[in-house]
């Protein structure tokens, strides 16, 4: 099933195929478990989070629309959502932003994946890491842990305003970089 | 509420597009996205690569047996039954990443939908060049919780009934998102949006192309959830 597209394991998910679902299930489980553990930073917790991704996902699966972006990232979104409702229940952890993780340039534990998928991971962990670092981490606590820009911040004794126009520039640079290599 | 202009929406369009912003500063962003499709495309954009910043997130191996455990919940669910929701793609809407809203409860976007059957296009013969449709307007559930009434004239102009909004609201989203918005869109792709006025439950909304045009009508809110939409017929 490996050379199956994201979105057509995913329709097999969403009907119901147990075949297809298994194979989603096990395509996406990295990823998935990944974003949680990253945001909600406790292997128990994080699985119950990533869990339940799973089953919104499966859930609302007609909400997805492809015009918009690719399964993958749509399902991050679920579970970065998930994971934010779980932060918020429980009171997040203090840590500081330095901690916030992006995943390595070369991820040698990601085989197996589709190479569209890796070639669209791939592309986007490289432009991140072609930010400068400041802008890279204010970007990652905000985008992908959902720190205010205030909560930066104060953990990094960094002027607000500051954080702030790390975040925007980085946003920008990485919106205006995807679309010159789309082109 | 201090208005903000082209520039002004520029400067903190990441913001909208991360969900930073919050209070009276994202209420006078999203009142001028409401009238600024240059603003709306920009924002958009960013958005998009925001989702996309989600594909950098490192992957982590689940503890054994994760993948059975999952697929054990999603049998069951299936087991459950009939309560599968239909959800509509929802569409694109200025701040619909607005990630400090906690998301609904599964039974609350139960309620999010599309999809909606044609009740009936009418054309008045005392007025030929008025013409009027309506379609039901539809939950995810596929519940019919109002009507949508389109009628031709200088200008088009599109009426959304939802008796019961305001205990919907109540009962489901309360305090959770900051403005409501109608969007119509017609048959060539075009979205027109305005907010609707929490507070009432008929809305009436200007449209400039014919009434055969309009194909149709959502009610939504600003993280881009569909509360219910009808479909026009072609």
């Amino acid at each position: 099933m490996w050379d199956v597209s994201d979105e057509a394991l995913f329709a097999g998910y969403a009907s119901g195929d147990a075949e297809a679902a298994a194979a989603f299930v096990r395509r996406v489980e990295r990823k998935v478990y990944g974003l949680a553990l990253a945001i909600v930073r406790d292997a128990s917790d994080a699985e119950d989070v990533a869990q339940e991704a799973l089953v919104r996902a499966w859930r609302f699966a007609a909400s997805f629309d492809a015009r918009r972006g690719s399964v993958m990232a749509w399902l991050l979104g679920i579970t970065r959502n998930v994971a934010l409702d779980h932060v918020r229940s429980r009171g997040r952890r203090e840590e500081t932003v330095g901690a916030v993780p992006v995943a390595p340039a070369v991820d040698p534990l990601d085989v197996g994946a589709e190479i569209d998928r890796r070639a669209d991971a791939d592309r986007v962990i490289t432009l991140m890491h072609a930010l400068p670092a400041p802008q890279r981490e204010a970007l990652a606590a905000v985008a992908l842990v959902g720190l205010t820009t205030r909560e930066v911040s104060e953990r990094e004794a960094i002027p607000h305003g500051t954080v702030k126009t790390r975040v925007r520039l980085a946003l920008r640079k990485l919106r205006d970089e995807m679309g010159a290599r789309v082109e | 509420m201090t208005s903000m202009r082209c520039a002004d929406v520029r400067e903190v369009a990441p913001d909208v597009a991360l969900g930073l912003l919050t209070g009276e500063e994202r209420a006078a962003a999203l009142a001028h996205l409401e009238g600024c499709e240059a603003c709306r495309a920009e924002v958009a954009s960013l958005a998009g690569t925001a989702d996309e910043v989600l594909l950098a997130a490192p992957g982590a191996e689940p503890p054994a047996g994760f993948a059975d455990r999952v697929l054990a919940r999603l049998a069951a669910e299936r087991a459950g039954g009939d309560e599968l929701p239909i959800v509509p793609a929802a569409p694109d809407a200025p701040g619909r990443r607005s990630r400090r809203l906690p998301l609904l409860g599964l039974a609350a976007a139960a309620v999010v939908l599309v999809i909606a059957g044609v009740v009936a296009v009418v054309r008045s013969g005392d007025e030929p060049a008025a013409t009027t449709a309506t379609a039901e307007m539809r939950t995810g559930r596929g519940t019919v919780v109002g009507v949508a009434t389109v009628t031709g004239g200088e200008p088009t102009t599109v009426e959304v009934a939802v008796p019961g909004w305001q205990e919907t609201l109540e009962q489901w989203d309360a305090g959770h998102a900051d403005t409501y918005w109608l969007a119509v869109e017609t048959r060539d792709g075009t979205r027109t949006m305005q907010v609707a006025d929490p507070d009432i439950e008929e809305w009436t909304m200007r449209v400039d192309a014919p009434a055969a045009e309009v194909s149709t009508v959502s009610v939504l809110d600003d993280a881009g959830r569909v509360w219910c939409s009808g479909r026009f017929a072609t």
